[in-house]
Formats: C-alpha cells, sequence, structure tokens
C-alpha cells in the first residue's frame, strides 16, 4: 500500500474552525486530539445527515415499533430459521 | 460515561441491527442508545450495511403491513448512512469463511473493518460464543458492545477491546 502525504495551507479562519472542532472532540472524550482528527471527523460529518437533522429524527423513531412488540428475540428466532431452512435445503 | 463510550467507540461507527431494534422498540436501553448515539453530537457518522435493512424490514414485514415497514425503514435511512456491500465484499467472505456468524453479523464486522471503525453489537448468545470460543476470530478488536455502557457502570467500563 503507497501512503501519500499531502501539505495544504489553510487560512487563518478555517485554522480557527478546525482548533475549535480540535477543543471539541478533547471536551467529548477528555484526551488530546490532533487537526487531523478535526480533520477527519469533518469529512465523516459532510458525508452524513447533518446532527440537528439526526435529532430530530431520532426523537420521531424512538419507539416507533413498540405497539408491533418487536425484541431481540424476534431478530435470534428469524435468523435460526433462515439457517434451519438452508440446512433443510 | 459518554466520554468512556466515545473513547472507545470513536466518531463514526457501524451498528446492528440488534442495537437498531432496541432503539426502534423504545426500550429503557433502546432510550441510552439514542442518547449515546444518535444524539450524541460527537458520533460524526452512523454505517450501516444493506443487509441490516432488509433485517429491520422483514422483523416489521412479519407483525405488520409492507406500507408500515417501509414508512419505518425510510425513517431509518435518515439516521445512518448505508454502505454499498460490493465495497467490501471479500472481508465479508473471509469472516464468513472462519466463522458461523451470520452473514449480517459477518457484514458489520466486514464493514467495521474496512472503514477502520468500531460495530456496535447487543450482547448475543451466538455472538457471545463465537467470540468466547474463537479468541483469534478475524477483527474481534472491531466489536464493542453496548450493553457493557447501558447496563454497567464503574468496573466495566472501558474493559472493551
Amino acid at each position: 500500500m503507497v501512503t501519500m502525504a499531502t501539505t495544504v495551507q489553510i487560512n487563518s479562519s478555517t485554522k480557527e474552525e478546525l482548533l475549535f472542532i480540535k477543543a471539541q472532540l478533547e471536551l467529548h472524550t477528555g484526551k488530546k486530539h490532533s487537526l487531523d482528527d478535526a480533520i477527519r471527523w469533518l469529512i465523516e460529518k459532510a458525508k452524513s445527515p447533518p446532527l440537528e437533522d439526526r435529532v430530530k429524527d431520532a426523537e420521531k423513531s424512538f419507539g416507533v415499533l413498540k405497539d408491533l412488540g418487536i425484541t431481540s428475540e424476534d431478530l435470534r428466532t428469524l435468523r435460526r430459521q433462515r439457517v434451519s431452512r438452508v440446512a433443510d435445503f | 460515561m459518554l466520554r468512556t463510550f466515545n473513547l472507545v467507540v470513536g466518531s463514526s461507527l457501524v451498528i446492528d441491527t440488534g442495537v437498531f431494534i432496541e432503539f426502534l422498540s423504545g426500550t429503557v436501553a433502546g432510550g441510552k442508545i439514542s442518547e449515546m448515539v444518535f444524539k450524541n453530537p460527537f458520533i460524526a457518522s452512523i454505517l450501516i450495511n444493506p443487509l441490516t435493512c432488509i433485517e429491520i424490514y422483514y422483523l416489521i414485514r412479519r407483525k405488520s403491513s409492507p406500507e408500515r415497514a417501509r414508512e419505518e425503514l425510510n425513517k431509518v435511512k435518515k439516521l445512518v448512512r448505508i454502505v454499498p456491500l460490493e465495497e467490501f465484499i471479500e472481508i465479508v467472505g473471509e469472516i464468513k469463511a472462519t466463522t458461523s456468524l451470520s452473514l449480517t453479523d459477518a457484514a458489520n464486522i466486514a464493514l467495521a473493518e474496512y472503514k477502520n471503525i468500531k460495530v456496535l453489537f447487543k450482547h448475543e448468545q451466538e455472538l457471545d460464543d463465537q467470540i468466547g470460543t474463537k479468541s483469534d476470530m478475524p477483527f474481534r478488536s472491531r466489536i464493542v458492545f453496548v450493553d457493557d455502557f447501558t447496563f454497567y457502570s464503574g468496573d466495566r467500563k472501558g474493559t472493551i477491546s
């Protein structure tokens, strides 16, 4: 595997933003983070639903299956059924 | 507690169907999963593989209509990023070849390996048996059990590796 290192020039406001994110990450984990960690976090965040939307959607989705009474045991049972069907075949 | 979780799990993670079902069913554990994962501002991305979507759909479908299953699955899709299986097929195959895990479990662990992140499971007999009996199980270090954070405190914090 070839690893390529890239040096990027960033302006002061971007650096300020990255430092803010780095500080936030440190607050959330209690350990030191690098500016690279902040960049990686931003990249991952950009590919996923925005946090504000995710929080709202999580509130809407929490407990939506309560009335159906689906349990972890149902999942285990269905997975076992699938295995047994393959075995029958 | 949340700091320990963040430190162990990292800012991107894969979640298994069992974890999702707890959340969607609105259990006490599901409420904690909601806070620790979905509402946690540290978590940048939550990944699932397509087989998890299929399992959630058919679990609902067995007890309800196709419309309801579609509706609830659409809600799930808003919370996560679905990674196509073809991106990490070989890793899934490798795990399936060396364990007797379900295809979905294998795909979840493979996705975590592919993305170099952790996968969040609930303790289940089958998975515990596999991990307990196979110390050399491939990619074991990728697995984190949500129960270790939601139901226990103190001594068990951060014991996952």
